[in-house]
C-alpha cells in the first residue's frame, strides 16, 4: 500500500496545479510535483533519472517559470470555465489508453519482452567489458546509444541559441548596466483598449540582494556546488550521475550567484561571450570525438578505435563526451537564465 | 570516407551549424556561405547515396560500431533516399534564396543565428529520414520542431509569435503522443530498431496494446503533418513566418512527417496489420484525406492574404498524399510519393515567388499583386508555372501525381474519388485564376491613371524584379515542375521501387 | 478487477496524462498551458520508468567491478530514454516561455481570449 502513497500524491498535485487560480501557487505546486516525481524515480530505482528530474524539473523549470512570471507581471488567471469539447477530447484519449492497458503486461514482471529480448541483457553484460562503465545507464547513454545523446545535447544547445536569437537585443549603448532601467516605450494596441488593467509588480530579478545572511551563505556554498557538479559529471561511470546532471548543477551555481549578488556581478564572473562559446564547444567536443573515431578507422562515435586498448579507449571517449555534455548543459542553463532575465529596450 | 557518407550527411551540417554563429561574428555573410555550401554538400552526398542504393538496395550504417538492435542504425532504402534528395535540394535552394530575402525580415545582428537555426532545422529533418531507430526519430523530430518554432517566431508581425506558440503547443502534444506510442511498442517487443520491430510485431497484431500504440503514433504524426482535423496550427504558422522559412518549411517539413507516417505504417507495421484492426483504418484515413482535400481548397478560396491561401492549399495537398497512403496499393503509394516531390517543388516555388513580392513591396494581400506581371515578369512567370502545376495541367508535375492517384483510385474500386480529385483541381484553378488575373490582366494601382491618358504618352513600366539570388532558386524550382512533368521517368521509377518494397 | 488494480501505475499515468492534456487545451493563460504540457510530458515519463522496474530488481549499476555474479537489475534502457525526454522537455519549456514573454511584450497580455480579441482589431 505504501507503494501507492507517492503516486496518489502526484495525482493530487497534478490536478491541483491546474485548478489553482493564482499562477505563483501553481508554479510552486508544480515544483513540489517535480520533486515528488524525482523521489518516485528513486523508489523505482531509476537513480540517474531522479537526479536529472530533481535538477531540471524541480530546479531549472521553476526558476524559468518564476522569471517569466515576473516579466509578464501576471498574478491571476482570467476567468475560467469548463471547456466541454476539451474535456471530451481528453476523456476520449483516456478511454483509448484504458482500452490499450487491458492487455499490457503486469508491472515488475521479469518476463516481459523488454527484459527478455536480447537487447537489455546485452547491455548489462557488456557494459563494463566493452564500455568500461559500471553505471549501465551511462554506458547506454554514452556509447551504445551515444548517437542519440549527441542530438540530445544538440537539443539543449538549440534551446539556448533559440533564446539568444529571440530575446537578445543589441541596441544598447556601451557601458549601460543591465540593471539601469531603460524607458518604457508606448505599445501598440494594448489590453487597455479592451478594458483590461495590468496587475501586480515583482521585485526585479536583476538587483542585488542586500541581505547579509544570503550573501555569506551563498559565497560559502557556491564552491561546493561547483565541486559537486564536477564530481557528478566525472563520477557518472561508476555511480549515478553523468554529464547532464553535473552540467545542470554547474549552471545552477552561477544562477544562484546572480540571484544573490546581482546580474552585473554574475556577468563579470561568466561573461556572455564566454558562455556563448561554451554552448557551442560542448557539442563540438562531442561531435569532434566522433569525427576522430572516423579518422582512426572506426564508425562515427566508435570510441573503441581511439586508442589501442578498446576498453580504455571507451572510458576515455566516454569521459570526453560527458565533459562535452556537461559544458554545453552548464552553459545553456546559464543562457536560459541570462537571456530571460535581462531588461531589453521595450520592457 | 565513402563508407561513412550516411553519418557525414548529418554530422557535417550539425558541426557546421554549431560553429556558424562564431563565424558569423566577423560578417554575417560568412554564415550564409557556410550554410549554402553545407546544404549543397548534403545534396551531393544524397546523390552519391542514391547511386549506392541503386546498386546495393539497402545501406546499413552502424553508429558507434554497435550492430543493431544494440546500437542505432542508419538504414537507407529507396524510400529514404527519395525524401533525402528532395529535402536537401529544397534546403539548398532556400539557403541561396535567403541571402537577399532576409534583409527585409531579419535584423542584421540576428542573421548568423538565423542561419545556424536554419541549418539545425535541416539537420533535424534529414536526421529523421535517414535513421533506422524509432527513438532516434523522436529526438531528431524535436530538434526539427524546436528550430521550426523559433524560425516562425522571427516573422515581423506579432501574429507570428502567437502562431509559433500555438504550433509549439500542438507540436509538443503530437511529439509526446508519438513518444507514448513508442513506449507501448517497446513494452511489447523490447526493441527500438525499425527493422527489428518489423520482425517482432506481427505476433502482437491482435493485441489492444499494439493497436493503441499505432493509434497514438499516427495521431502524433498527423498533428505534425497537419492532416485534417489537426491542421489548425498550419495556416498561421506558414502565413506569418519569414518568407524563406515559409517556403522551406512548406516544402520539407510536411514531407518528412509524411515519410515517418509511411515508414511506421508500412515498415514498422506491415500491411497485414490492417486486417486485424477492430475497425477499418483504411476508410478512416480515406475520409480524412478527402475532408482535407475539400476543406483545404474551400478555405483557400476564402482568403485575401496570399500566404494564408497557400497555407490552406497545403492542407489540401497533404490530403492528396494521405489519400495515396490510404489506398494501400502500389499505384496509390506511387501517387503519394510523386506528390511528395511535386508539392515540395510547387509550393516551394510559390512561396519563393511570394517572398520576392514581399521583398519588393512588403505586402502579401492578393489585391497587391495587381499589375505585377509587368513589374516582376520573371518572378510572376515562375509563380504562374507553379500555379498551373498545382492545378494539374498536363506536362507539369502536378498532373503526373494526380494521374497516379486517379488510376490508383480506380484500381481499388473507389471510382467516387476521381470526381473529388477533379473538383478540387477545379477549385485550385479558381483560386489561382483570381491571382493570375490580378497579376497579368489587371493594371497596377498606380498605373490606372495612365490607362485614361493618351496612347502616345504611355510610359514604359519599369521592371523591378527580384534580385538574382532570389530569382534563380525561384525560377529553377518552377522550371523543375515542368522538367519532371515531361521527363517523369526518374522520380516515377524511384517511387515505384520504394512503393514495391513498402507494400510487399 | 484485481488485475486492473494491480496495474495501478498505468492508471496514474492515464489520469495525469488526461489532466495535463485538458490543462493544455482548456486553460486560457499561456503559462498555465505550458504547465499543463509539462504535466502531460511527465505522465509519459512515469509510463516509461514504470516499465523499467522488475520485481526484486535494483538500480542498474554493476558491483564488484563487473566481475562475479550480479544482482537482478532493473531495465536501464527506458531510463536512458527518459533522460532524453526530460532534457527535451525543459528545452521545449524554455522556448515556450520565451514566446510567452515576447507575446506579453507585443500584446500586453498572456490570456488567450484577450490575444484573439486583439488580433481581430489588427487585420
Amino acid at each position: 500500500m505504501t507503494d501507492l502513497a507517492i503516486p496518489l500524491f502526484l495525482v493530487v498535485c497534478g490536478i491541483a496545479v491546474l485548478l489553482v487560480k493564482d499562477l505563483m501557487s501553481s508554479i510552486m505546486i508544480f515544483s513540489v510535483y517535480s520533486l515528488m516525481m524525482a523521489i518516485e524515480w528513486c523508489r523505482l530505482n531509476a537513480v540517474d533519472v531522479a537526479i536529472t528530474e530533481a535538477a531540471v524539473g524541480a530546479g531549472i523549470s521553476t526558476v524559468l517559470f518564476l522569471v517569466i512570471l515576473g516579466r509578464t507581471k501576471s498574478v491571476d488567471e482570467g476567468k475560467k470555465h469548463i471547456n466541454i469539447p476539451a474535456l471530451l477530447v481528453a476523456l476520449g484519449v483516456a478511454a483509448v489508453l484504458l482500452y490499450g492497458t487491458m492487455d499490457l503486461p503486469h508491472l515488475r514482471d521479469p518476463n516481459i519482452a523488454p527484459n527478455t529480448h536480447v537487447v537489455t541483457p546485452y547491455y548489462l553484460e557488456n557494459s563494463y567489458e566493452h564500455a568500461g562503465q559500471l553505471n549501465v545507464v551511462a554506458s547506454i547513454l554514452a556509447y551504445f546509444r551515444g548517437y542519440d545523446t549527441l542530438f540530445e545535447t544538440t537539443v539543449v544547445a538549440t534551446a539556448g541559441f533559440c533564446l539568444i536569437l529571440l530575446l537578445r537585443v543589441r541596441n544598447k549603448k556601451p557601458g549601460t548596466l543591465d540593471s539601469q532601467k531603460i524607458g518604457v516605450t508606448a505599445n501598440k494596441k494594448t489590453p487597455a483598449s479592451i478594458g483590461v488593467k495590468p496587475t501586480a509588480t515583482f521585485p526585479d530579478v536583476l538587483d542585488q540582494d542586500k541581505d547579509i545572511i544570503k550573501r555569506t551563505v551563498t559565497k560559502l556554498l557556491i564552491p561546493f556546488i561547483q565541486l559537486f557538479g564536477l564530481y557528478v559529471i566525472v563520477h557518472g561511470e561508476l555511480g549515478p550521475g553523468g554529464g547532464f546532471q553535473g552540467g545542470v548543477i554547474l549552471g545552477v551555481s552561477i544562477i544562484v550567484y546572480s540571484l544573490v549578488f546581482g546580474f552585473d556581478e554574475a556577468k563579470k564572473r561568466m561573461s556572455v561571450k564566454t558562455k556563448d562559446l561554451l554552448v557551442s564547444s560542448g557539442v563540438l567536443l562531442y561531435g569532434g570525438i566522433g569525427v576522430i573515431a572516423l579518422f582512426m578507422g572506426g564508425n562515427y562515435l566508435q570510441y573503441g578505435v581511439l586508442l589501442p586498448d578498446p576498453q580504455f579507449a571507451s572510458v576515455v571517449g566516454i569521459m570526453g563526451i560527458e565533459i562535452g555534455v556537461g559544458i554545453t548543459v552548464a552553459a545553456v542553463m546559464m543562457t536560459l537564465f541570462y537571456e530571460t532575465v535581462r531588461i531589453d529596450a521595450n520592457d | 570516407m565513402i563508407k561513412h557518407l550516411p553519418a557525414l550527411l548529418i554530422v557535417i551540417p550539425l558541426l557546421v551549424a554549431i560553429i556558424t554563429p562564431i563565424i558569423g561574428r566577423l560578417h554575417w555573410v560568412l554564415s550564409w556561405y557556410a550554410v549554402t555550401i553545407t546544404t549543397f554538400i548534403s545534396f551531393v552526398i544524397s546523390l552519391l547515396l542514391l547511386q549506392t542504393v541503386l546498386v546495393q538496395g539497402r545501406i546499413s550504417y552502424w553508429m558507434s560500431g554497435w550492430e543493431p538492435p544494440f546500437g542505432i542504425e542508419y538504414a537507407i532504402d529507396y524510400l529514404n533516399i527519395y525524401v533525402i534528395i528532395i529535402v536537401s535540394f529544397m534546403a539548398f535552394a532556400g539557403a541561396v534564396y535567403s541571402r537577399k530575402n532576409i534583409d527585409v525580415e531579419i535584423a542584421e545582428e540576428k542573421k548568423p543565428l538565423f542561419y545556424m537555426i536554419y541549418l539545425l532545422f535541416v539537420t533535424g529533418l534529414l536526421g529523421m529520414v535517414v535513421t533506422g531507430d524509432i527513438f532516434n526519430i523522436y529526438v531528431l523530430l524535436e530538434i526539427a520542431s524546436l528550430t521550426g518554432y523559433a524560425l516562425i517566431a522571427l516573422g515581423k508581425k506579432r501574429q507570428a509569435l502567437v502562431g509559433a506558440y500555438n504550433y509549439l503547443v500542438m507540436g509538443t502534444v503530437g511529439a509526446t503522443f508519438f513518444l507514448l506510442g513508442i513506449g507501448y511498442l517497446y513494452l511489447m517487443t523490447g526493441t527500438l530498431n525499425i527493422a527489428d520491430l518489423s520482425a517482432r510485431l506481427p505476433e502482437f497484431y491482435q493485441t489492444k496494446a499494439i493497436f493503441t500504440a499505432f493509434t497514438f503514433i499516427v495521431i502524433g504524426l498527423s498533428i505534425k503533418l497537419a492532416i485534417f482535423p489537426f491542421h489548425f496550427w498550419l495556416p498561421n504558422a506558414y502565413a506569418y513566418a519569414p518568407s524563406t522559412v515559409s517556403a522551406v518549411m512548406a516544402a520539407t517539413g510536411a514531407k518528412v512527417a509524411a515519410y515517418v507516417l509511411i515508414r511506421v505504417m508500412f515498415t514498422v507495421f506491415k500491411p497485414e496489420f490492417y486486417t486485424h484492426t477492430p475497425f477499418n483504418l483504411q476508410y478512416i484515413l480515406l475520409i480524412l484525406a478527402v475532408a482535407a482535400i475539400l476543406a483545404g481548397s474551400i478555405m483557400a478560396l476564402a482568403q485575401t492574404d496570399i500566404k494564408k491561401m497557400l497555407a490552406y492549399s497545403s492542407v489540401g495537398q497533404i490530403g492528396y498524399i494521405v489519400l495515396g497512403i490510404s489506398l494501400m496499393s502500389v499505384t496509390g503509394m506511387m501517387g503519394s510519393l510523386i506528390h511528395l516531390l511535386n508539392h515540395a517543388l510547387m509550393k516551394g516555388a510559390l512561396f519563393f515567388a511570394v517572398g520576392a513580392v514581399v521583398y519588393r513591396t512588403g505586402l502579401t494581400s492578393i489585391e497587391n499583386l495587381r499589375g505585377l506581371g509587368k513589374k516582376m515578369p520573371w518572378t510572376m512567370a515562375a509563380f504562374t508555372i507553379a500555379a498551373l502545376s498545382m492545378t494539374g495541367v498536363p506536362l507539369t508535375v502536378g498532373f503526373v501525381s494526380k494521374w497516379y492517384l486517379a488510376v490508383a483510385s480506380i484500381e481499388s474500386g473507389m471510382w467516387w474519388l476521381v470526381p473529388i480529385i477533379l473538383i478540387s483541381s477545379l477549385l485550385t484553378a479558381v483560386y489561382f485564376w483570381r491571382i493570375l488575373d490580378n497579376i497579368w490582366l489587371k493594371p497596377a494601382p498606380g498605373d490606372e491613371s495612365h490607362e485614361h491618358g493618351h496612347d502616345s504618352h504611355q510610359t514604359p513600366v519599369k521592371s523591378n524584379d527580384a534580385p538574382l539570388s532570389m530569382l534563380i532558386p525561384t525560377f529553377t524550382v518552377a522550371v523543375l515542375c515542368i522538367v519532371f512533368g515531361v521527363f517523369a521517368y526518374a522520380p516515377v521509377s524511384l517511387a515505384e521501387k520504394a512503393a514495391v518494397i513498402l507494400l510487399k | 478487477m484485481i488485475e486492473l488494480l494491480a496495474k495501478y501505475n498505468y492508471w496514474i499515468v492515464i489520469i495525469l496524462l488526461t489532466t495535463g492534456l485538458y490543462g493544455v487545451m482548456a486553460r486560457q493563460n499561456l503559462i498555465k498551458k505550458i504547465i499543463g504540457l509539462n504535466v502531460f510530458q511527465t505522465a509519459v515519463l512515469l509510463f516509461y520508468v514504470s516499465m523499467s522496474k522488475i520485481e526484486g530488481g535494483t538500480a542498474p549499476i554493476l558491483i564488484n567491478h563487473g566481475h562475479g555474479p550480479q544482482p537482478l537489475f532493473d531495465n536501464p534502457l527506458p531510463q536512458v530514454l527518459m533522460l532524453t525526454a526530460i532534457v527535451v522537455g525543459i528545452s521545449t519549456t524554455a522556448v515556450a516561455l520565451t514566446f510567452v514573454t515576447l507575446i506579453h511584450r507585443e500584446y500586453g497580455t498572456i490570456e488567450e481570449d484577450q490575444i484573439l480579441e486583439l488580433n481581430k482589431h489588427n487585420d
